[in-house]
């Protein structure tokens, strides 16, 4: 090997040491950069060359810089993310209704229809007291207010639920939109030394949308993503395709894929924070489904009972409340008669009974165990019970599950993060390391440089 | 063996998750100790809202209970006073009968035991018409009127309104006159007759009315009696419910209520945590070997 061919050499190691300092300082600059992979340069022999039968090595080169990745646990951690994300935001969405049934200050649904029912039992001891008879219709006006608020929480929170659909549809056209824009570089790049920056913002537009709508993803080997959502491609290379939120025939939300061949209804197939809104919306929409049947339900129950009682003028008794038919939550009310005139109670079971006669008041109070709900099989009391406490089974399940599918994606992610994050001890010794090569091969040169003028003063 | 190695940002991101989790703990024992309440929404304990529900509802329930044997005692006892000056009325009359039966008095002594009576009588009918704060007791549930009128007539109800003081058990609070008064015998016509005896100074007409009045006097005790049943009934509902409601009041505290003493130790435990936790972090996090080279 010539001198000149050392320096040559020696030059390579520097030039490549140089570009290993730089890739190291680019992952130290990164490491707090969300999605960022760490990148580590390849090195290369270039090939020998044969000098009189001698192989003579050529030096170093950088090959590739190579970024730190898993397709395989990246397609999982994606799959997760949809998943885990669905239920967080199922647990999310719920506790924001929970507050609708709390008990503890007395009033709540269950709270109230007990004090209904205690104020028709305090009246028992004077039917005819004005003031026990006052305190039965402002109870029962009570009770319909609280089932009013109970249900005005639940509509307004799947307003709130529908409103933020809306709002994400735009957010998820623009992320697959851009994701297919990156695939569109990355397909002009190639893999190739400047394909990382590339491959992070894809992984990071793959991550923003399986947070929030879920989905399958699958890379090319050019490392273009292309992500499924039941079946059909949102992202598909190059092109992408339009979400949007529709109605179904029963006026109903649904989520909708613009495809060739019109919209594909897709609602019951998103995960993410999309799939956790529609999976409260429908949570919430049977809580007060079973609301509307509690107040309509009890509403008959009551108005037949009082119907067929006698006020303290012999007249027979009207309804006690009143609600329109399909929205009986929101709209029941107590009688704004009886409200004023507490007279108009039918407590008594005769046209000409005794002030004192209570049998139909006995008869309303018998509601309160009366099986009037599910078939003869549940009371007034335990079915608002019931309904409270599946609320709080709901929320607590889909909190159990976010935690233990959010342990999950932690692990998955853990598992990339591992594989991909930037560690800085190990950037330092990285650092000391190719600091090394780049002195020792300047040193080369610098030896190499005093012998050639050694050689040039001797021989001059 | 794999080897997780671990990057700066798996460690922020531990140290994040794991102080917010902290946080959130400290958080809800915080709440427990401030409220005094295992239980403050439905998420908390969803298994055990339907026995929380029901033990409220027990508890309520047993208020109600309470007030509503108290206030039937009241008047059950307002009963039993006024039959048991009823039955003085009876033992005075009966005493009147059988003295002036006796062939020693004369037709001024019979007048002026006539008289005596007939202010028993007035009194009978005083009494039979007693109210409670405008509440006739004896006028069955027509209580807002005065059962008898001065010739003895019943004008109240026979329906008795009741009260109910357990579950499904239901006392008495109002009695029916006629049966009180003129069940097997008319109170009122009795001294009627004895009055008429003494007038007509006939002394086998004043000896033949001592039975009615014996009876009478029978009647009244044997409706106190039915009286001091249900006033009987009254008290032990309303001890019933004093003693049921401070059990139900208890064993809902124990299910809803925190251990003060067991949140107060893992609260301080907690915090303790969540503070060394972030002690470690703010003090460990920030090295590497970029500090010594």
């Amino acid at each position: 090997m010539s001198l000149l061919s050392s320096i040559q050499s020696a030059r390579s190691g520097l030039s490549t040491s140089s570009t290993a300092i730089e890739t190291t300082a680019h992952n130290v600059a990164n490491v707090s950069t969300d999605g960022f992979h760490r990148r580590r340069v390849e090195r290369g022999q270039p090939e020998q060359i044969n000098r009189k039968g001698v192989h003579v090595g050529q030096g170093v080169h950088a090959t590739r810089v190579r970024r730190a990745t898993d397709d395989l646990l990246g397609t999982r951690m994606f799959e997760q993310m949809g998943v885990a994300g669905k239920s967080n935001w199922t647990s999310k969405s719920l506790q924001q209704v929970e507050a609708a049934f709390n008990e503890s200050d007395s009033s709540g649904i269950a709270e109230t229809l007990e004090q209904l029912f205690d104020s028709m039992s305090r009246a028992t001891s004077d039917p005819s007291d004005s003031g026990l008879r006052m305190s039965v219709v402002r109870k029962g006006e009570i009770f319909a207010r609280a089932v009013n608020r109970t249900s005005d929480s639940l509509s307004d929170a799947m307003s709130d639920f529908e409103s933020d659909m809306e709002e994400m549809m735009g957010n998820v056209n623009s992320i697959a939109k851009n994701l297919s824009q990156v695939n569109t570089s990355i397909n002009a790049v190639g893999d190739s030394l400047g394909a990382g920056d590339l491959l992070d913002s894809r992984d990071r537009l793959v991550d923003q949308l399986a947070r929030e709508v879920g989905g399958q993803v699958d890379y090319a080997p050019n490392g273009t993503a292309t992500v499924f959502i039941a079946g059909h491609a949102i992202v598909s290379g190059v092109s992408h395709r339009e979400m949007s939120l529709g109605t179904d025939a029963n006026g109903e939300p649904v989520v909708e894929m613009s495809v060739d061949s019109g919209n594909v209804v897709m609602t019951d197939n998103m995960m993410g924070k999309m799939g956790g809104l529609v999976q409260a919306r429908d949570l919430v929409k049977g809580y007060l489904e079973d609301l509307d049947t509690f107040a309509s339900d009890f509403s008959d129950a009551i108005n037949t009972q009082h119907g067929s009682g006698f006020d303290v003028t012999g007249a027979g008794g009207s309804d006690m409340f009143s609600y329109t038919a399909g929205q009986a939550s929101s709209t029941l009310e107590f009688d704004s008669t009886l409200l004023s005139d507490p007279n108009g109670l039918a407590f008594s079971g005769s046209a000409t009974g005794g002030v004192g006669n209570d049998d139909n008041l006995k008869n309303l109070l018998s509601l309160q165990s009366s099986n009037i709900f599910n078939a003869g099989t549940t009371n007034s009391g335990e079915f608002a019970a019931n309904l409270i406490s599946e609320v709080g089974n709901d929320i607590s399940k889909f909190s159990g599950l976010a935690a233990a599918e959010g342990e999950h994606l932690s692990d998955l992610e853990g598992m990339m993060d591992s594989l991909t994050g930037v560690n800085l001890d190990q950037e330092a010794t990285d650092l000391i390391e190719f600091q090394a090569a780049y002195q020792a091969a300047a040193k080369v040169i610098q030896a190499a440089n005093s012998l050639i003028d050694y050689m040039i003063e001797t021989l001059a | 063996m794999s080897v997780i190695r671990d990057t700066n940002s798996f460690l922020y991101d531990l140290v994040r998750g794991q102080t917010s989790k902290m946080a959130t703990s400290v958080a809800r024992l915080e709440e427990q100790a401030i409220t005094g309440r295992r239980i403050n929404r439905p998420s908390d304990a969803p298994t055990e809202m339907v026995q929380v529900n029901r033990l409220r509802e027990e508890v309520a329930n047993q208020e109600v209970y309470g007030r509503n044997a108290s206030w039937a005692k009241s008047i059950q006892g307002l009963a039993d006073q006024v039959l048991g000056e009823v039955t003085n009325i009876f033992q005075r009359a009966g005493e009147i009968a059988v003295s002036m039966s006796n062939e020693h008095y004369n037709a001024d002594d019979r007048s002026a035991a006539a008289d005596e009576v007939t202010e028993l009588r007035n009194q009978l009918v005083v009494l039979s018409n007693t109210d409670l704060g405008g509440r006739h007791i004896f006028a069955g549930d027509a209580f807002d009127t005065s059962p008898f009128d001065s010739a003895g007539t019943y004008q109240g109800s026979t329906d008795i309104p009741e009260t109910l003081v357990a579950n499904d058990q239901w006392v008495e609070v109002g009695f029916d006159g006629s049966v009180a008064f003129q069940g097997s015998i008319d109170s009122f016509q009795v001294l009627a007759d004895l009055k008429t005896a003494l007038e007509t100074n006939v002394a086998s007409d004043v000896q033949g009315s001592i039975t009615d009045v014996q009876d009478a006097a029978k009647q009244t005790i044997s409706a106190r009696q039915e009286m001091g049943h249900q006033y009987a009934k009254s008290d032990d509902a309303e001890l019933l419910s004093d003693t049921l409601r401070a059990e139900f009041t208890t064993h809902l505290d124990s299910v809803v209520g925190a251990n003060e003493g067991e949140v107060y130790m893992q609260l301080q435990q907690a915090r303790s945590s969540y503070s060394a936790a972030l002690q470690v972090a703010a003090g460990g996090l920030g090295m590497n070997l970029f500090d010594h080279i």
